[in-house]
């Protein structure tokens, strides 16, 4: 039974795969040459920053977006960790069963923007939108998985 | 933000009364909210409360939450572990990743977590961590990211956390495994 349950992450799974494939490591090399990215990018790659455990900045008004908050996006960080030759295939081999309660909830205001959807970011970045799916899949598969694992216990 | 607005807006946003929901999200408000108040001991039922992307500074406030299990304050200004005597006898679960946090020692005063999240704080060195090591039941530390692992390699910094905490089963959401724990240990 938890088996089966698992199974309903796997579409999300194999969606931010494909996405992930479609990145080349020339979108790559464009995307962190930009001193200024659509500020959409700039929140998906806190996503993945925040998914690997690194820096983001605290929460303070974006200038970009008044008067709406939004917490100001961690470029800098972001261009850092994009300069990693082996960043596209560490998201590839991402450990997502290490993923913690804690990690998702720091997700979530990012989740519950309206535009932090792959079509969105397509529209802005076109390939590396696919990144955005990895985010979303990432905390898609952590939420089955926690629900699933008292069902393996037993 | 003050809580009270918050409430409000949880309120209508989930359809739950404050006083009785148990998962109270009040995560990344607009704008941030800056500190805890009273307004928080209407939430009676509440086993989980999430405060986490917003600017509080301290912990405060917490009388009245008498079912808190997990309390989450990560992503926020917060310089030390305070104010936590209020909900000792219940607390499980306390996530303060992304905070500026340098000292530990007051969170001795609730035995029962079982997880306590530290990543991307300021802890300088590994005799706070060691502090750690006094809560019998605990099972899961996040620490990544710290200043006390600089220079360390991965391997170091596991082996250091593990000879430090020795009832630890997770480190960083990656279990420890028996072979991992005896070479700590050795």
């Amino acid at each position: 039974k938890a088996e089966k349950h698992l199974e309903a992450a796997i579409p999300a799974l194999e969606a931010a795969e494909q996405a992930l494939n479609q990145i080349k490591p020339a979108d790559i090399a464009t995307l962190k040459k930009l001193a200024k990215p659509p500020n959409l990018i700039m929140r998906i790659m806190d996503g993945v920053l925040i998914l690997r455990n690194m820096e983001v900045l605290k929460t303070q008004q974006d200038p970009d977006k008044a008067p709406q908050h939004l917490p100001v996006p961690s470029w800098k960080g972001a261009q850092k960790m994009m300069n990693d030759t082996a960043f596209l295939n560490s998201l590839l081999t991402f450990p997502k069963d290490e993923i913690t309660d804690e990690t998702v909830e720091l997700l979530q205001p990012y989740f519950d923007m309206d535009d932090f959807t792959f079509e969105a970011a397509k529209k802005v970045s076109g390939n590396v939108a696919g990144l955005c799916s990895w985010c979303i899949a990432m905390g898609t598969y952590h939420n089955i998985a926690k629900e699933v694992e008292p069902l393996r216990e037993k | 933000m003050s809580i009270k607005d918050a409430l409000k807006k949880f309120e209508q946003k989930s359809q739950e009364k404050a006083a009785e929901a148990t998962h109270i999200k009040l995560w990344f408000q607009d704008p941030p909210i800056e500190r805890l108040d009273a307004a928080l001991k209407q939430c009676v039922n509440c086993e989980r409360l999430s405060l986490s992307t917003n600017n509080i500074e301290r912990i405060s406030n917490l009388q009245g939450l008498d079912k808190l299990k997990i309390l989450s304050l990560a992503r926020n200004c917060l310089k030390k572990v305070e104010g936590l005597d209020a909900v000792a006898s219940t607390l499980e679960e306390l996530w303060l990743s992304y905070n500026n946090i340098e000292r530990l020692q007051p969170i001795t005063v609730c035995p029962k977590l079982k997880v306590v999240c530290l990543g991307n704080n300021n802890i300088t060195s590994l005799a706070e961590v060691e502090k750690l090591a006094a809560l019998g039941e605990l099972e899961e530390v996040v620490l990544k990211n710290n200043p006390f692992m600089d220079g360390m390699s991965e391997q170091e910094y596991r082996f250091a956390v593990i000879k430090a905490i020795p009832q630890l089963k997770k480190l960083d959401g990656r279990p420890i495994e028996p072979d991992e724990k005896e070479q700590a240990l050795a």
